[in-house]
């Protein structure tokens, strides 16, 4: 009997006791912080493509846009670091900095995004066991699907138990964000992506504010100076477990340390904020950063716009039926002439079909390309390039494109179908149909050169070993060509097939645009060009048969 | 033949090191042994964060205790000289003595505790040092005459006693962040060709840097009696 309360006195004092007290400890901590790290799922977070890729040399040796945010704001007790981080301090300066707001403006909690109502507005599931925080992904879909209402509106007060509503705004969302760098060390992997301080500063010296992730130390909770933190402890058992969302702002190189504003008010670090060493910051500090944009105004393309533009208004992906193997499959596409001017031959543009990995866009091939030339032929004739001749194989047509009429038009009057290999990808990928992709022609509206092909709901397409396991989404419009204006109409705006597909981070064409461009500067495109060429997976453009 | 002499010197020099692995000096730590070698290249990464079976201080962290005195002396480290990993940090009963050694690759004694003397003086790290948030409690420490070619930082160490880093060679960054020093702390004729970091720095006594030249202005706290320049 004796033995038996001993066990128990035992067990209390030092297996449900002690495991009580750390457990203690580590939710206060975590009440400071609260990025829940280990809910990130990085490797379905589309990367994001405008990396810097310019001249490093050319990058300023300090950058600062801390002025650029609201005033060091205080999240208390409460494990909302991730709300704070990505709704008061990253939208408002997002906000401020397309608006130039002045300082007296971004100090007006009018103009400021509540991480209330952002922290609200993100699912209960998402909010860990006790409420004590939540990842980044939830918030940047919160503000992406409802925004959120300014701190005026919903002010950062009777937090409550977690258990309250979200007013949202529909004036206050994000279009998109993107992860720049990550390292998934903290849930065990060993990917890493991105962690280079060129990376950082370019991002910075654009003046994009960087949301990051970081793995706290017991020196950083007590910092208290403006000197730079280049080492840290983690002895205090709650520091094993504190990972928190702040805001990276700028950059010094004399310093050789980032600047990081944090939401723990004023009097804590140097104002609220903290220099931290390149090397500690990538090693030991930073373990996800993300950047997001607003919506753009996107110009209104169901008129006709005056001078050039081309519409890419429908495409669809099928089995050959002369094939032999499953990954021998063939396209078509509808691309208007959307302009009040004729799009002739001798301007030299191009269509491409292109795939990109639907959550790294840098990895993307073209598979075809359609020619507009006056190069080949004489008007009216179209052929096949020799692969040595074609840029990435493919076909040439000497065409002119009338307003309102589509390209191909004259040479398919039933339609068309392009034959081609599927490369030998395997995961989830997009297809797209992009007109002009060599930016040849200066169009009214460049953001309807595009035309995506996904899986049912906007989700990408699944492929393995280039066999396609998924059914490309069926869009509404036939391939009847007769009323093309009437059709364009219908169709969704280009600028959104994507996103409003239900897939929240499908890339937009103006990131598929700024991939090619990009990659076409530095000589990617051209190497990858090559790679086709040599493959010898030369399409074919043939009437379609119905 | 004054030149073949030079040679057959060097060599001669270079031969004498015995090799040691430094599996061996593990495991006689591991006995609660001391362990005292001259003149010898030390093959392998010595980590004191493994020796013995770990102690744990919280849910996370463990501590490996060494009994015995660690001393070198002239020795080559040819590969890292560390005391804390994987969540697992040492603690020092006795000395802790490296004199006249080289360090061909990185040191790290963060997080350890040291109850004897510590001293690396005449020593050479080609690689960075880092002697993080140590608590060290002997009444001296020493790193002087030492050279380092990188980052060397004591950053957020405490010493019980008094610190010397007199006429080292700092060609790196060279780091006293957050580090307290009980009595007095003396950095005279010393080269700082890095920046150097005083933030936060305590001393309760004397700040000595006598004929000690900084490449960049050092900034050193208000909060301590002005340093002797």
């Amino acid at each position: 009997m004796k033995q038996i309360l001993f066990l128990l006195i035992a067990l209390t004092l030092f297996g449900c006791g002690q495991h009580s007290f750390f457990d203690e400890v580590v939710t206060e901590l975590q009440s400071r912080t609260g990025w829940l790290a280990t809910q990130e799922n990085f490797h379905t977070i589309p990367q994001d493509i405008s990396s810097f890729s310019g001249d490093i040399s050319s990058m300023p040796r300090s950058v600062s846009f801390e002025d650029r945010f609201p005033p060091i704001g205080d999240q208390g007790q409460y494990g909302t670091c991730v709300a704070w981080a990505v709704g008061y301090s990253m939208k408002t300066a997002l906000n401020g900095i397309e608006r130039s707001w002045t300082s007296s403006q971004l100090s007006n909690a009018a103009n400021q995004t509540s991480p209330k109502d952002l922290w609200m507005a993100i699912p209960a599931s998402s909010k860990g066991a006790n409420c004590n925080g939540t990842n980044f992904e939830a918030a940047f879909d919160a503000l992406i699907s409802k925004g959120a209402s300014s701190l005026s509106q919903v002010p950062y007060t009777n937090m409550g138990n977690c258990s309250g509503t979200s007013s949202g705004n529909a004036n206050n969302k994000l279009a998109n964000y993107r992860k720049i760098a990550f390292n998934d060390r903290l849930t065990g992997g060993t990917r890493s992506d991105g962690m280079s301080v060129d990376n950082f500063k370019g991002y910075i010296s654009q003046g994009r504010p960087v949301a990051i992730g970081a793995r706290l130390g017991d020196r950083f909770m007590r910092w208290n100076s403006s000197a730079t933190i280049s080492s840290d402890t983690y002895n205090d058992p709650g520091m094993q477990h504190a990972y928190h969302a702040m805001v990276l702002v700028g950059y010094d190189d004399s310093k050789s340390a980032f600047r990081v504003i944090n939401s723990w008010g004023p009097s804590w670090g140097d104002r609220g904020n903290i220099w931290v060493d390149y090397d500690f910051f990538l090693n030991n500090f930073c373990f996800a950063a993300f950047v997001a944009q607003n919506p753009n105004t996107a110009p209104n393309d169901r008129q006709l716009s005056s001078g050039y533009d081309l519409l890419a208004s429908f495409a669809e992906d099928f089995p050959d039926p002369r094939g032999t193997n499953q990954s021998h499959r063939a396209f078509s596409y509808d691309v208007f002439n959307n302009g009040s001017l004729p799009i002739l031959a001798s301007q030299k543009w191009t269509v491409f079909y292109m795939y990109y990995n639907a959550y790294n866009a840098n990895e993307f091939g073209i598979i075809s390309e359609d020619y507009y030339t006056n190069e080949n032929g004489k008007l009216g004739d179209y052929g096949d390039f020799a692969n040595s001749q074609a840029i990435a194989g493919g076909v040439w047509n000497h065409f002119n494109v009338a307003p309102g009429k589509k390209a191909s038009e004259e040479e398919f009057p039933d339609g068309f179908a392009i034959r081609y290999t599927m490369p030998n990808i395997t995961g989830d990928y997009y297809l797209v149909v992009y007109a002009d992709a060599y930016d040849v022609i200066q169009e009214s509206n460049e953001d309807n050169n595009f035309y995506f092909i996904t899986a049912a709901n906007g989700r990408p397409l699944k492929f393995s070993n280039g066999v396609m396991q998924s059914t490309p989404a069926r869009t509404a419009a036939t391939s009847n060509f007769d009323n093309a204006l009437g059709r364009k109409v219908e169709r969704v705006a280009p600028a959104a097939s994507v996103v409003e597909l239900g897939e929240l981070n499908g890339y937009t064409p103006q990131e598929i645009k700024l991939l090619l461009n990009k990659n076409k500067q530095d000589g990617t495109l051209g190497r990858k060009i090559a790679e086709y060429r040599a493959s010898g997976a030369a399409t074919v453009k043939v009437p379609r048969t119905k | 033949m004054r030149f073949l002499l030079t040679i057959l010197l060097a060599l001669n020099f270079s031969f004498a090191k015995k090799t040691v692995k430094a599996s061996d000096i593990i495991k006689r730590l591991e006995k609660g042994e001391s362990v005292e070698i001259a003149d010898a290249v030390i093959e392998g990464s010595l980590d004191f964060s493994g020796v013995g079976k770990l102690s744990r201080i919280n849910t996370a962290m463990s501590e490996a205790r060494i009994r015995g005195n660690v001393f070198f002396f002239r020795c080559v480290f040819k590969e890292p000289v560390i005391a804390q990993k994987n969540n697992a940090n040492a603690r020092f009963d006795g000395n802790l003595v490296f004199l006249e050694s080289e360090f061909q690759k990185e040191v790290d004694f963060s997080n350890a505790t040291v109850f004897g003397v510590v001293n690396f003086s005449k020593s050479v790290f080609k690689e960075g040092a880092t002697f993080n948030q140590m608590a060290i409690w002997a009444k001296n420490s020493y790193f002087s005459e030492i050279t380092a070619n990188k980052k060397f930082s004591l950053e957020g160490t405490s010493f019980q006693g008094s610190l010397a880093i007199v006429s080292s060679k700092f060609l790196g960054r060279f780091s006293l962040q957050e580090v307290f020093v009980q009595e007095n702390l003396q950095g005279s004729n010393t080269n700082f060709d890095g920046a150097t970091d005083f933030a936060m720095l305590k001393v309760g006594n004397r700040t000595i840097f006598r004929y000690a030249n900084f490449k960049f202005k050092p900034e050193f706290p208000e909060n301590n009696s002005p340093p002797e320049m």
